[in-house]
């Protein structure tokens, strides 16, 4: 029987996701020998052509990272799920919008603007800025648009499957890929980790007190954390109550709080939402019938971008998705 | 039955005059009409528990154990009752006996409590603990304890809790009045909606003659307590076309839950987050009204119309 055929794409993404892949180590080897990999840009040389020559549905699996942010993305994750029985998006930036969404608090002009002429490392008297003709001789150059919004895979393609984090780690991917193989996929649009939220695994959940309240907000800078108290004891916003699990708690085993990178929890339509009411729910509680409202703006303002933290992996996907413009 | 815990009531029970002002302001009451979701008519079942007169059955249960705990007909009854001690009583009670009702009280949905024991931490009533579960723990809720307030719910941050629908006032239910009426409202007037907390707010709003309610401009919605108004329902409500949303609830000290106060931090810090949104913070405003201030609830309603009205709709596409 004929291996069935994979293809890997990356849109808006950093390539930590092809380094998930290649960080399945030798477990790689037995993915490599159940199927064909028949298109990945950053390792193997196939071109858009080759997929268009395929016959529609002929991919049995594309694995997609990365947000939508260019026509061109756009134009090949089209052409991808044309030519594919399933597509997973691969990682929090195709999941969610990612790092990448984060852009949505700007739009195409004053990104370019930044880019291309007020950072401190550019040099741009002329003030050139990408566009997607130029005329060079009697010749035409030309680039993909550049969107105003960084949208989710989802946004812009159906998707079948998700593979969340930013990176994935092995064990999510493989389980992903086995459960693919095997056919003993859940429901259509699931997302492939555990329902529960960080806090079930969190190693520091054991010891936290029965009730919990942050008298105040510390970053992580400020302090150095006890490396066994739950950080919301602490003051450290974490987003564990409000964010998948599966991660295997990096962050939290490096002491740094989690930030939310596997999305929320399978109900949740806004993740950023849940985050702020559970940590607004329980700011400064202990006291919060003798503080003033004053007193209460004050703890407030001591969460420094409220958005830029609670979407800090998920802004895209969020009920708003992008700052008014 | 012989009761234990009611029998201590059985006076009391007695000085209900049955008069009837109670059910006007029940929101249950009000949702079917039916005297047996009054405050007056629960009372004369338990009474009829006490003398014998009736037989307990999971239909009664099911009754008693559906209050929010607002406190609204204690605050209209003429002989002083203390109805909602005489509830949580009749529930242990019923618990005892074996009956299990779901009314009000809100449930764990296993599958995705992680316990992260933020709702522990959130509710005033002690309802919520963690339990030892062999080697592991779960999450319980202490049913006689449990007050419906909603304030859990809006802050598990895993959907985990639940409470029965039905009563109009899950953040789904929420959500749809208000949905239905953004998209209802065609003739570019301000799409306003007013979140109202059973207590302080909502009465007032029947008493007072507000000219906004006439011209039909704003949508007033009670939510039983502003503490179960979760940050999500407010954004979902503005992604839909919402022009402002107003939460209104009891002042400092005086919300039966504490919702207020929570309500309060999730809103202050939500406004935050909509600046950074580009959308101007006025359009969400919490506001606590003293029960009795019908006229500063005039007030403050016009206010924040005349400044949404200015502002106009957020999104120049109305979405
Ligand atoms: S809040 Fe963060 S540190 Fe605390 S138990 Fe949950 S995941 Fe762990
Ligand atoms: S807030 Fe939700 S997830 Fe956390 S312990 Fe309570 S029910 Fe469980
Ligand atoms: S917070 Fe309110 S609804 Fe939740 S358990 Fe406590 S009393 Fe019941």
């Amino acid at each position: 029987m004929a291996k069935p055929k994979v293809a890997f794409y990356w849109c808006a993404s950093c390539g930590g996701c092809e380094e998930a892949v290649v960080d399945l180590a030798e477990d790689i080897l037995k993915v490599v020998e159940a199927v064909d990999i028949v298109f990945w840009p950053v390792a193997m040389d196939f071109k858009k052509k080759d997929v268009e020559a395929m016959k529609d549905g002929e991919i049995a699996v594309s694995f997609i990272n990365g947000a939508v942010r260019t026509e061109e993305q756009e134009e090949m994750v089209k052409l991808l799920r044309r030519k594919s029985g399933l597509v997973i998006a691969f990682g929090s930036c195709a999941h969610l919008g990612g790092i990448p969404g984060l852009a949505n608090f700007w739009n195409r002009d004053t990104i370019f603007e930044r880019v291309y002429k007020e950072v401190p490392s550019i040099a741009n008297p002329k003030g050139v800025l990408p566009k997607t003709k130029t005329k060079v001789g009697d010749m035409e150059l030309t680039l993909p648009e550049f969107w105003d919004t960084v949208r989710t895979l989802d946004q812009v393609i159906d998707v079948d499957y998700y593979i969340p984090g930013c990176a994935p780690p092995p064990d999510i991917i493989m389980n992903a890929v086995s459960a693919i193989l095997e056919g003993k996929l859940p429901e259509k649009g699931s997302v492939l980790a555990p329902d529960k939220s960080l806090c079930d695994t969190c190693p520091r959940s054991e010891k936290k007190p029965e009730k919990i309240s942050m008298k105040e907000i510390k970053r992580p800078y400020e302090i150095i954390p006890d490396s066994e108290k739950c950080f919301l004891e602490e003051g450290i916003i974490c987003l564990g109550p409000a964010t998948r699990s599966g991660c295997g708690e990096k962050c939290i085993n490096a002491n740094m709080p989690c930030r939310g990178c596997f999305g929320p929890t399978k109900e949740v339509i806004d993740h950023g939402a849940k985050g702020l009411s559970a940590i607004a729910s329980i700011l400064g509680i202990e006291d919060e019938e003798k503080l003033s409202e004053e007193d209460v703006q004050k703890l407030v303002d001591k969460i420094v971008d409220p958005a830029g933290l609670f979407y800090m992996y998920s802004l895209p996907s969020s009920l708003l998705r992008r700052k008014k413009i | 039955m012989e009761t234990k815990y009611l029998k201590n009531w059985e006076n009391e029970l007695n000085i209900c005059i049955r008069c009837g002002y109670c059910y006007e302001h029940c929101h249950l009451f009000k949702l079917s009409g039916w005297e047996v979701d009054s405050p007056r008519g629960k009372l004369l079942l338990l009474y009829g528990l006490t003398t014998g007169e009736i037989e307990p059955s999971s239909y009664i249960a099911e009754k008693i154990f559906q209050c929010f705990y607002c406190g609204r007909c204690e605050g209209s009854c003429s002989a002083n009752v203390a109805v909602r001690d005489i509830f949580t009583d009749a529930k242990a009670e019923l618990l005892e006996v074996g009956f299990d009702p779901e009314g009000t009280v809100v449930s764990i949905d296993e599958d995705f409590c992680s316990k992260c024991g933020l709702c522990v931490s959130v509710c005033k009533s002690e309802a919520i603990t963690i339990k030892e579960d062999g080697e592991d723990k779960k999450i319980a809720v202490d049913k006689v304890k449990c007050k419906g307030c909603g304030l859990c719910i809006a802050t598990c941050p895993s959907e985990a809790i639940t409470q029965k629908e039905g009563f109009e006032v899950s953040q789904k239910e929420l959500l749809a009045k208000a949905t239905n009426f953004i998209e209802a409202e065609k003739n570019g007037n301000p799409k306003i909606v007013v979140f109202c907390c059973n207590w302080s707010t909502y009465p007032e709003l029947q008493l007072s003659q507000l000219p906004v309610q006439k011209k039909d401009i704003s949508m007033i919605i009670v939510a039983m307590c502003v503490g179960r108004i979760g940050p999500d329902l407010i954004l979902d409500i503005f992604s839909r076309g919402a022009w402002g949303v107003m939460v209104a609830g009891c002042p400092p000290e005086e919300c039966q839950h504490n919702g207020n106060y929570k309500a309060r931090r999730r809103i202050l810090l939500l406004k935050n987050l909509l600046g950074q949104f580009n959308i101007a913070q006025q359009r969400l405003e919490l506001e606590s009204i003293e029960p009795g201030e019908s006229a500063k609830l005039t007030q403050v309603m016009n206010n924040f119309s005349e400044r949404i009205k200015k502002l106009g709709p957020i999104y120049k596409k109305e979405v």
